[in-house]
């Protein structure tokens, strides 16, 4: 009995000792992986297209970590669906990656003097992937489509509301098209990036056919979509790769633990510890996400109705510190509600408006009738890691000055509506993403706004948003832009944090990987490599 | 006969209840599914627009019975995650597949590996393999099997590389390749399971052995290994199956945390992407799946008891 009882100890001991070397040399391991591209601060730079060789041929996986949400241009809803769907569609124009406006399907387009119509004269020669050619009708279609402007409607379209100032869409010619407006809007272009689809063609969901570098070839829900080169892109030099696979994973570790065996090319929106345990073969890239994070403050609810408390916490935050400790310094801080990368309306000296002051913030509190602090909670949705570890520091950094902030994590979907449109919470944490125009950062302030979740409402503010819409001067609209920044930041409207850095994993034999002030992963201008072409 | 009956009628009474219960809790979940699918910056005339498409203004009750209806066709409507694009039964049926495929693997190496062993560990109790398997079996019955999914990705699949993490084969493209990938995913969901089967196995068998009739068996001359196949076995086998079947139900409705590490398109993984996105009639479709299989392997195993010991159909 007794000797059995040893036996028993005895292999529980050394079951226990192999467990735990496991984790000890598990440890070891990701120390060791600790690349050069980890060492803080030291951003990688986006590695220029010219200096490498490019070669035509070869097959790429990416990692996505969201499943597609639809193949449909218009119907799909998501940002992960239209990164990848940018590689099947174009429209009259397209974005290029420093946010210009490039003709894409179009070839030229002329804006009328009273800016009431647009006229685009197609590009001759763009094929659809199916191979019949674009025609004027094709156009009218899409743009009729993707406005919601057809009849009888179909409640699963995703009209654009940015559309809706179109009175009317006319094809003038076999080759030129009409857009005609309600009224003048100098920020419709961008929307006319809206993919151009074959008239009546009703198999969209199952088999895409669009315009774009790259042919629909497969798509299996929770596995994979695949892509293939459009031999008949109206760019004879593009793309490079012949297939592309996005790869749907189950969450960021998993497709990690691809990249580590090696099965992933190009893995996008890897977290702060992944990128310091990249594999041999591997590096990093990063650039701006064009996002507004921020604490975002029901300004109706006490105490935060008082613009003193705002502004209190506002120095209360050290953006700097916070960047330093959730992204190893990996980001941009921000002072207003506007997207970095316009960079023309942005107004980066707004930034300096609240320096790092829990001394001013104590004051601020005390003028306000709070001279003890106060509690309050904020609301983070529960799938960004990234902003619960952004909440736990500033909650941190308010106890210095005698405010006591309690984490409250809401299911996303939960968040949404309860939130986001039913406006019931104190504070929230969360980024916004950049919309493909300035106005749309500012429209969310104007006090009848649906989507003014922050319940902000300022008069002289409304009134200088109803200008600039019709503004057609840039210069006298980027001063009227300028002027609802500071004003949103002067009232403290929100504690603006970061524009946080997005961070991708490529494989060293690739080169091309070009960041977009938009969500877009475009996979046309990747390339292997001259020599590293493995298959 | 009267029991089969009985038994019937109680089955459908089941579902029927399941049913209702799933529907119910979905409507009580907070969450939009038309915010869901049209984004949170939608109109209000949009969502209207929507809701109305979709019948989601009717009652709770016209609703249950307008779904239930289509659901004894076998239409469980679209899917909501996917903009209605793509039929709930398309989806699930794929997905299957892949989950009865795991669920088949790992149930074969249940009883394969756990009956010999167990067996083994009672006819030899108290010697050191005994000890040593009922240490085992403890270990591994207290590993939850998404970390042992975790562990033997780490050395199988990126230390060994006798598999590629992630790279799953669909069935049609290679089978070869597709069993070896699922290989490891069966391991990891049949592990605790063995474990515990053998533990069970095990202490029913020593049960069985203390009993009066193997005593008398012994007196009369019977060797031990007859004793116990011909006469323990039969008998520990009750409890046994009925736990085999739960073990079963078990694996069947979604091994879905081992599903996200190996990263398989599994059954598991989109009821978590369905929940996550509202997508109310994948959930229910799936709910109804899971509830149905543990359901109706009971009302089997009740069946099959009455087969193998006659005694109960009297009571």
């Amino acid at each position: 009995m007794l000797k059995s009882k040893l036996t028993k100890a005895l292999l529980l001991i050394i079951v226990f000792t192999v467990a735990l070397y496991g984790c000890s040399g598990n440890k070891e391991n990701t120390d060791k992986s600790k690349t050069p591209a980890n060492e803080d601060s030291s951003f990688a730079e986006p590695v220029e297209a010219t200096q490498w060789e490019s070669t035509y041929g070869g097959s790429i996986t990416i990692g996505i970590t969201q499943d597609l949400d639809g193949l449909d241009p218009h119907k799909a809803l998501s940002a992960g669906t239209k990164e990848v769907l940018f590689n099947i569609f174009e429209g009259l124009v397209k974005f290029d990656s420093n946010g210009n406006l490039i003709p894409a399907v179009a070839e030229s387009y002329q804006i009328s003097n009273d800016g009431m119509v647009y006229t685009f004269t197609l590009r001759e020669g763009v094929k659809f992937h199916d191979g019949s050619p674009v025609t004027a009708d094709d156009v009218v279609y899409s743009i009729k489509r993707s406005a919601g402007m057809l009849e009888p409607k179909d409640p699963t379209v995703l009209a654009e509301s940015a559309l809706s100032v179109i009175s009317d869409v006319i094809a003038t010619s076999e080759k030129t098209i009409e857009v005609r407006l309600k009224q003048v809007d100098t920020e419709l272009l961008p929307y006319l990036t809206c993919a151009i689809v074959p008239k009546d063609y009703d198999a969209l969901n199952t088999h895409p056919i669009g315009t774009g570098p790259f042919r629909f070839v497969s798509y299996t829900p929770l596995q994979s979509i695949i892509l293939e080169k459009n031999t008949e892109y109206y760019k004879k030099e593009l793309p490079y790769l012949d297939q592309v696979t996005f790869k749907i994973s189950s969450n960021t570790d998993a497709a990690f633990m691809e990249l580590q065996a090696g099965t992933i090319d190009i893995l996008p929106y890897i977290t702060d510890a992944q990128a310091s345990q990249l594999p041999e073969g591997y590096h990093l890239e990063s650039g701006p996400m064009n996002l507004i994070q921020g604490l975002f403050i029901n300004n109706k609810i006490k105490p935060f109705d008082n613009k003193l408390v705002r502004q209190a916490l506002c120095y209360a935050v050290d953006r700097q510190a916070v960047i330093d400790m959730v992204a190893g310094g990996r980001g941009n801080v921000i002072g207003t509600n506007m997207y970095p990368e316009f960079k023309k309306y942005y107004d980066e000296s707004l930034v300096n408006v609240y320096p790092y002051d829990p001394q001013k913030a104590k004051e601020l509190l005390k003028e306000a009738g709070y001279p003890n602090g106060f509690q309050f909670t904020i609301i983070v949705p529960s799938n960004y890691q990234y902003h619960i570890d952004t909440a736990q520091v500033i909650a941190e950094q308010l106890k210095q000055v005698g405010i006591t902030a309690q984490i409250q994590l809401m299911e996303w979907s939960s968040w949404k509506s309860d939130v986001y449109k039913g406006r019931n919470y104190e504070t929230t944490l969360v980024g916004l993403a950049a919309e493909l125009a300035p106005r749309k950062a500012l429209d969310r302030f104007r006090s009848d706004a649906a989507n003014n979740f922050m319940n902000y409402t300022n008069p002289e503010f409304d009134a200088l948003y109803k200008q600039g819409e019709t503004e057609t001067n840039e210069e006298k609209k980027i001063q009227l832009y300028k002027k609802m920044e500071s004003m949103l930041t002067n009232d403290a409207v929100a504690v603006f944090i970061q524009d946080p850095y997005q961070m991708t994993a490529i494989s060293d034999k690739l080169g091309g990987y070009t960041y977009y002030p938009i969500y877009v992963q475009d996979m046309s201008l990747v390339y292997y490599k001259k020599g590293s072409q493995s298959n | 006969m009267k029991y089969t009956v009985k038994k019937c009628i109680t089955l459908f009474l089941s579902l029927f209840l399941a049913s209702v219960l799933t529907f119910t809790a979905f409507q009580i979940i907070p969450g939009d599914s038309a915010l869901n699918a049209l984004g949170m910056d939608a109109t209000e005339e949009q969502l209207k627009a929507y809701r109305e498409h979709f019948g989601l203004n009717d009652n709770l009750p016209t609703r249950y019975i307008n779904w239930l209806k289509d659901a004894l066709k076998g239409n469980f409507g679209y899917s909501s995650q996917y903009q209605m694009q793509i039929k709930v039964s398309t989806l699930i049926i794929d997905r299957l597949t892949i989950t009865l495929w795991l669920a088949g693997l790992s149930f074969l190496l249940i009883v394969v590996v756990s009956i010999p062993l167990g067996i083994l560990s009672a006819r030899k109790k108290d010697s050191i393999l005994d000890s040593f398997i009922t240490l085992v079996t403890q270990v591994f019955m207290s590993v939850p099997s998404f970390f042992l999914a975790m562990i033997l990705t780490l050395i199988f699949g990126i230390l060994l590389k006798w598999f590629t993490p992630g790279n799953y084969t669909p069935l049609d493209e290679n089978f070869g390749n597709f069993l070896r990938f699922m290989i490891f995913p069966a391991i990891a969901v049949a592990i605790p399971k063995i474990a515990m089967m053998v533990k069970f196995l095990r202490s029913a068998l020593l049960k069985e052995m203390q009993l009066d009739y193997v005593r008398t068996a012994k007196s009369k001359g019977m060797t031990n290994i007859r004793i116990l196949f011909q006469h323990v076995l039969k008998n520990a086998l009750i409890p046994v199956i009925t736990f085999l079947a739960m073990v079963l139900a078990d694996i069947l409705a979604g091994t879905i945390l081992v599903e996200q590490v190996f990263n398989l398109p599994g059954l598991g993984r989109l009821l978590v992407a369905s929940i996550a996105n509202r997508d109310y009639a994948v959930v229910q479709a799936i709910i109804l799946y899971i509830v149905s299989v543990v359901i109706i392997i009971n009302f089997l195993v009740d069946l099959i008891y009455q087969w193998i010991d006659p005694r109960l159909r009297s009571n």
